[in-house]
């Protein structure tokens, strides 16, 4: 009778000991088994990635003739204007350069740019990601910048053998110092919660008291060098409001995000020159 | 100790689920809302396997989705761990359970679930009624995923192990 009694409680006591093994197994472990179950599904999530990018090609296969004579030729144009912009930055680099050297300045950190494919989104109330095609087979290095033709999209947080994953602008808690465009003195941006059905918002803190922005007069938000990894005024999003911090010294408003942000398709990790991992032995 | 053949249709499955999701919520990401349908992994290896094994799978289910998520790796396992301990208790009642009771069930574990969930990771953001309003949101269309997703998922897998030849039989206990 004691024994029947006894094993009702035999599943709560098998629980309890999965569990204490769990609690004990070293961090090491656990930190392996953590690897090994996401490069388990990293193929998986690139495969659906590239069949994405298959499909993306079978549906340009069904365009008319015309109409891709007609984007080649927009494409050549915009590469037309872009080559003259490529040496329009050139010769503004070997300004900056001249000038440095005249007035002894330290020289502005130097960026690569890689560009990586989107593989997957996950945008919850928790957390907001996305995974990248590219990883460690690319040296990309954790906590880098990662930017978009729209401005900042948010920074590496892990990286693995053949894929990383960013954390999004928008994701809550995330802070990087920026610029109100026209000012000097730096600001902080942090990501905040998203409500459903809306466009991507974070918020602006330690505003100077005189600034003023509204929806009808929104002030632009752009990145500043004293993040250190973001290269300086790349668009966050706009602040379409300002209200006086608990402090009183200092504003706080809210910042819209570029719509797109959700839907990105590809993005540029910017990788500090001097900082990559050197090769081999 | 024999490993039940039906534990690995069963893992097969719940891996097969996780994509699905992941796929879904990939396009869902842009509105701002997050299918959660954590509850779907337990029911069916609650009803069809020994506690063991079963607290097993969903410990590596668990783990599975938390691997690429800034969460304490094992976060969602030990919350499908304790869930399908309390699940075991009712084994031999789910055992004759038909689909739409099974997918009522998952409609109540899945709520708790993301509730939970809702806590445990609300940090600062506890008390912001948008919050609560995301996560409504969350529960809702969670909600009305499983019952559509549910019915298919559970079918599937009673399917896949008849197919297989196993039976939808609880475990004999020694």
């Amino acid at each position: 009778m004691a024994l029947k009694r006894l094993s009702q409680f035999k599943p709560l006591a098998v629980l309890l000991v999965f569990l204490a093994a769990w609690w004990i197994m070293p961090v090491m472990v656990k930190r392996w088994l953590q690897t090994g179950f996401y490069e388990f599904q990293a193929p998986v999530i690139t495969a659906e990635s590239h069949i994405e990018d298959l499909q993306s090609y079978w549906t340009l296969r069904g365009q008319s003739k015309r109409d891709m004579i007609a984007a080649g030729r927009d494409l050549s144009r915009e590469n037309a204007r872009l080559t003259v912009q490529l040496q329009e930055n050139r010769s503004l680099a070997a300004e900056v350069e001249r000038l440095e050297s005249m007035l002894n300045l330290p020289s502005s950190p130097d960026f690569r740019y890689e560009v990586a494919r989107v593989a997957r989104r996950d945008l919850s109330a928790w957390w907001q990601q996305l995974i990248i095609r590219k990883g460690a087979n690319y040296d990309i290095p954790e906590g880098a910048a990662v930017v978009y033709k729209g401005g900042v999209v948010g920074r590496i947080r892990e990286v693995h053998a053949y894929t990383a994953v960013v954390e999004l602008v928008s994701s809550n808690g995330f802070r990087m110092a920026a610029n109100v465009v026209g000012e000097e003195r730096p600001v902080t941006y942090q990501g905040m919660l998203n409500p459903p059905f809306s466009l991507p918002v974070g918020e602006v803190l330690n505003v100077p008291a005189e600034i003023r922005a509204s929806h009808n007069q929104p002030l632009r938000l752009v990145s500043s060098r004293l993040g250190g990894i973001f290269p300086e005024g790349l668009t966050i999003g706009e602040i379409v409001d300002l209200t006086p911090g608990s402090d009183g010294f200092f504003r706080q408003g809210r910042v819209l995000l570029n719509p797109d942000l959700g839907s990105l398709r590809e993005v540029a990790v910017v990788i500090p020159i001097g900082e990559e991992p050197a090769d081999g032995p | 100790m024999d490993l039940d053949p039906r534990w690995w249709l069963l893992l097969g499955s719940n891996i097969l689920l996780f994509w699905l999701t992941g796929m879904v919520n990939d396009a869902l990401g842009p509105l701002g809302i997050q299918l959660s349908l954590g509850a779907l992994y337990v029911i069916m290896p609650a009803v069809c396997l020994s506690h063991g094994w079963g607290v097993f799978l969903v410990f590596i289910t668990g783990l599975m989705i938390d691997a690429s998520l800034p969460v304490t790796f094992g976060f969602h396992a030990v919350i499908f761990a304790v869930a399908i301990t309390l699940l075991h208790g009712f084994q031999p009642k789910l055992a004759r359970a038909g689909l739409g009771q099974l997918i009522l069930l998952a409609l109540a574990f899945n709520t708790g679930f993301i509730l939970i969930e809702g806590f445990l990771l609300a940090d600062s953001l506890l008390g912001f009624g948008l919050y609560w309003l995301r996560l409504s949101t969350d529960i809702l269309v969670s909600s009305l995923a499983i019952g559509i997703a549910g019915w298919w998922f559970f079918a599937w897998e009673r399917w896949l192990l008849l197919a297989c030849g196993s039976s939808l039989a609880a475990p004999e206990k020694s």
